[in-house]
């Protein structure tokens, strides 16, 4: 049947971007390459390539189970210790491979034309291949080092795509501090890699451990955990994990996911919702051997996971601007993945990675839409009625919006498979957390979805007409929403799973009806509160601490002005008196010194004889008490 | 032991007579004077050769530095006279004390290692050493003049030309001077 | 105290080198603090002399019979009376440039004075 011919070349996949990518700078650069349709083309092309090849090695890999591929060559080589760069495929990184190539096509379809009117294109289009390359490089790295460097190189491009309006004053600070969050989680990724790495290196048998391969990470987790005490372990775990929370925008570090829908819609389509934030959970699934040996490391994991979604399903709730509802939204679902993966649905948390890519891109590029034809208004409450004038658009939201809030296709597949884990495991306190965040989600996903496009338009422009690519793109993922969930949720238990997969205990709590009545609650109050001539009414404090997303951004701005100006500025004081003190000191040395020398070069020759004459009087003192010490130890030595 | 006391008398009056009008030589106020007693040293050190035997040497020096130079150095006087005045005299810059002070140093120094370096030696007794053989005139000039015409002829012949150099070196140097002036 | 006296009225060697010292360090002081450069000269034939005193002090203590310091002495002695012949003749073109016997009008201007 399926040849084994596209999983041997799957590394053309990683460099077909990058090709790319060197096209369209150096093409920029040399004038050779300016069309912008050749340009979005030859993106497109590399794309579909991708999904050829994706599809063909997921379908081969869904024929035989079990197997992984692994093509690596030698990268760097320091005595024994050989980090090898390469492609590794197994059944996680063929389902990452063929989300990430599929919504990067369609999101690339989608740019091709809203972005066709920028000045910058062409740059655009760079860096979404650049992402590409990027996010598939780390989707197929075979050991952690290779991940290391993918990881950073998402999070560059995220950077320059979040800052691509770089002229926007807030754009740039918001790329600015999306990198800064990033650089504390990386830092955590990067020191844990080297301890993990480390102790394989220093105490396993196995030199080929010591680069951290995916291959043999189960070894790797016993080893490690054999190898270490407790306390180091879990330090080793946390540090690892604050790379992924960092990615994923978790709890201590989720400010920068909101700021960063200053970029480009297409670019929070793709990057920030589907593809580089679902990175911090591709990468804790990848480790997850390791993470399951401690339980206080699950629990911190879903705990963690739980607190974020919540406070950021809270936050949703008082958003004013559409794209930072969907963030934080972004952000609270991740959390639930987190959470999945911490008590132990580690299938529920993928599937739920892979239906949450389709629908929440499919709900940006909606909202791309919407922002789109109403001249960049992002404000809500300057929108409503918009089903009349988008009533496709206004479909496909209602389509996300019912499948995140787990209330019809992929969404409700996905999030009642994580439900009936949490059940069978007995993890209770977090299924009513889950519970909770649920009816949070269908409240403000609804509230979003009357408000922009029920009730009457609250606009001052007429919004002008969408185009055929941009429905069209919408309609591909819409159809991905509607299918994904019901065709593939059997075959997905079978494909990706952990150990021996869930124990199928007996349901003694349907939790179908409970999500469902949930879902349908917070839906019932959007609707009444947004649709309805009921006036919506607010309770302050709470309303204010969510509108102000409980001043964690303020504790940070607090941090970065107040505390860490302070220490600057101390700093600065002691760099400006005490270092460059020493500094000038130095300079003033050199001088008082030359003024010196210059001043004895009087061009008189009897003060040269006066200088030899003191510098002959220092030798000969010198040699005077030479001669005492030589004396002196001879007479002790020789004895007389 | 048994002490000269008629030569250890005359060695110190040539020593303090030398090292006086050396003092005094440096700082004359007039350049003449300062030539006088430069005179007076050199006549000084040919009494100190005579003590030490050499009678020929002391000869040598008295007619050279004694009366030739010293000749040399008047009629340079006498050619910038006319400029000289008390004004030049020696310097109070820094270099004055520095050398003072190195000078002072390296005297120290210089006498501490001498002493040492003499006391280390196995028999010490010849620094109070005599002249035990007092030098015969015959066996001198035989020892110069073998010195001379045998030993270091060589350089007898090399002193003579320089001699000759600079007495063509001198009279070349005049004539530039006059072809200078000429132009 | 004998002893003393001794090293001070028996005169040997060391008395011999000690003046020569001396008279070698005068010179020198009187090279550099001159401001005349004819005193500078008579202050190196001071310095020539304690060299010649030194040569025959050793001739005349160690080498009786050959007598080599004797001969370098009387080299010297010529040598010297050379050297003065050439720096009067050079200071008397120096003098014909400058019209000064002062020293401090021979710095090339480098720097200031000292």
């Amino acid at each position: 049947m399926i040849s084994d011919f596209f999983v041997n070349n799957i590394y053309t996949v990683i460099l077909f971007p990058l090709w790319v990518f060197l096209l369209i700078i150096l093409g920029r650069f040399f004038n050779v390459v300016q069309s912008r349709r050749v340009i979005a083309l030859m993106t497109l092309a590399s794309t579909l390539y991708g999904i050829v090849f994706a599809l063909g090695s997921f379908l081969y890999l869904l024929q035989n189970p079990n197997f992984t591929f692994e093509n690596t060559y030698s990268f760097l080589k320091i005595a024994d210790f050989e980090i090898n760069f390469g492609v590794f495929v197994d059944n996680l990184s063929a389902v990452m491979l063929l989300v990430v190539t599929t919504i990067s096509f369609v999101v690339q379809l989608y740019s091709s034309n809203y972005m066709f009117k920028d000045k910058s294109f062409p740059r655009f289009f760079a860096y979404l291949n650049l992402f590409n390359f990027s996010m598939l490089g780390l989707v197929l790295s075979p050991n952690l080092f290779q991940n290391y460097v993918f990881w950073e190189l998402v999070g560059a491009s995220s950077y320059l795509l979040i800052g691509f309006w770089y002229k926007k004053p807030s754009a740039s600070n918001a790329a600015k501090k999306a990198f800064l969050m990033n650089r504390i989680g990386d830092f955590g990724l990067l020191v844990g890699t080297i301890a993990v790495s480390y102790f394989m290196y220093q105490y396993s048998n196995a030199v080929s451990l010591a680069t951290v391969p995916f291959s043999s990470i189960n070894d790797i987790g016993t080893y490690l955990y054999s190898y270490t005490s407790e306390p180091i372990f879990v330090i080793i775990c946390v540090l690892l994990l604050f790379g992924s929370f960092a990615k994923s925008a978790q709890f201590p570090l989720h400010t920068w996911l909101a700021d960063a829908m200053e970029g480009p819609t297409p670019v929070s389509a793709l990057i920030h919702s589907a593809t580089m934030v679902a990175a911090g959970v591709y990468l804790i699934a990848r480790l997850y051997p390791i993470y399951s040996l401690s339980d206080g490391i699950m629990n911190f994991i879903a705990i963690i996971g739980l607190l974020t979604a919540l406070i950021c399903a809270y936050f949703a709730i008082t958003r004013n601007d559409l794209k930072r509802i969907l963030a934080y939204s972004t952000s609270s679902q991740l959390g639930l993945m987190f959470l999945a993966l911490g008590a132990g649905a580690y299938t529920g948390g993928l599937f739920h990675l892979v239906t949450h890519a389709y629908f929440k891109s499919m709900l940006f590029l909606c909202s791309g839409i919407v922002i789109h034809s109403l001249f960049d208004q992002q404000d809500i409450r300057f929108m409503g009625g918009l089903r009349k004038h988008l009533p496709l658009t206004a479909i496909c939201y209602l389509i996300g919006c019912l499948s995140i809030s787990g209330l019809l296709f992929s969404g409700f597949y996905s999030k009642e498979m994580i439900l009936t884990s949490l059940f069978q495991q007995n993890h209770y306190l977090f299924a009513i957390g889950f519970l909770i965040v649920a009816l949070m989600t269908a409240f403000y996903m609804f509230r979003s979805y009357f408000v922009v496009f029920e009730g009457e338009f609250k606009g001052e422009k007429e919004p002008k007409k969408t185009t055929f690519t941009l429905n069209f793109s919408i309609s591909i993922l819409a159809i991905c929403t509607i299918l994904i969930g019901c065709v593939t949720r059997k075959g997905f238990e079978e494909f990706i799973k952990f150990g021996s997969g869930i124990a199928q205990s007996e349901k003694f709590i349907n939790p179908f009806f409970i999500s469902i009545s949930i879902a349908l609650t917070g839906l019932l109050l959007a609707w009444g509160f947004y649709n309805t001539k009921v006036k919506a009414f607010k309770i302050p404090i709470l309303y204010k601490l969510s509108y102000n997303k409980f001043y964690i951004d303020n504790f940070y701005n607090f941090i970065a002005e107040k505390v860490y100006s302070t220490v600057s500025r101390i700093c600065a004081f002691v760099d400006k008196y005490f270092v460059d003190g020493l500094v000038i000191l130095a300079g003033l040395n050199v001088r008082a010194l030359s003024w010196v020398l210059s001043k004895m070069q009087t061009g008189n020759f009897q003060s040269y004889l006066a200088y030899s004459v003191v510098f002959l009087a220092i030798i000969f003192t010198g040699l005077m008490f030479a001669y005492t010490m030589i004396i002196h130890y001879s007479l002790l030595s020789g004895g007389g | 032991m048994e002490i000269d006391i008629l030569k250890t008398l005359i060695f110190y009056g040539f020593a303090g007579a030398m090292i006086l009008f050396a003092l005094l030589s440096i700082f004359a106020f007039r350049i003449l004077y300062s030539l006088l007693a430069a005179v007076c040293v050199f006549f000084a050190a040919a009494g100190i050769y005579f003590i030490l035997g050499a009678d020929y040497n002391a000869v040598v020096q008295i007619a050279i530095y004694g009366i030739a130079i010293p000749i040399l150095f008047v009629m340079a006087i006498m050619f910038t006279s006319d400029k000289l005045d008390k004004k030049i005299y020696i310097t109070f810059k820094p270099r004055f004390f520095f050398s003072f002070l190195g000078l002072g140093v390296l005297f120290l120094s210089l006498i501490y290692l001498i002493a040492t370096s003499l006391s280390l030696n196995s028999n010490s007794a010849w620094i109070l050493q005599k002249q035990t053989l007092f030098i015969n005139k015959y066996q001198m000039f035989n020892a110069l003049s073998e010195g001379f015409f045998v030993n270091y002829v060589f350089a007898f012949e090399l002193l003579s030309l320089l001699l000759l150099i600079v007495v063509v070196g001198i009279s070349t140097l005049n004539l530039i001077k006059e072809a200078k002036s000429d132009e | 105290m004998n002893n003393i006296l001794n090293l001070i009225f028996d005169i040997g060697l060391y008395h011999y080198l000690f003046l020569a010292l001396i008279l070698f360090l005068i010179g020198l002081f009187g090279t550099i603090i001159s401001k005349n450069i004819l005193k500078v000269l008579i202050s190196v034939e001071f310095m020539l002399t304690a060299v010649n005193i030194n040569f025959i002090a050793f001739a005349s203590f160690f080498d009786n019979i050959k007598l080599h310091g004797f001969v370098f002495s009387l080299f010297y002695i010529a040598i010297g009376a050379v050297e003065t012949a050439l720096a009067l003749a050079i200071f008397y073109l120096m003098f014909q440039a400058k019209q000064s016997v002062n020293t401090e009008d021979y710095e090339d201007g480098a720097g200031e004075r000292c």
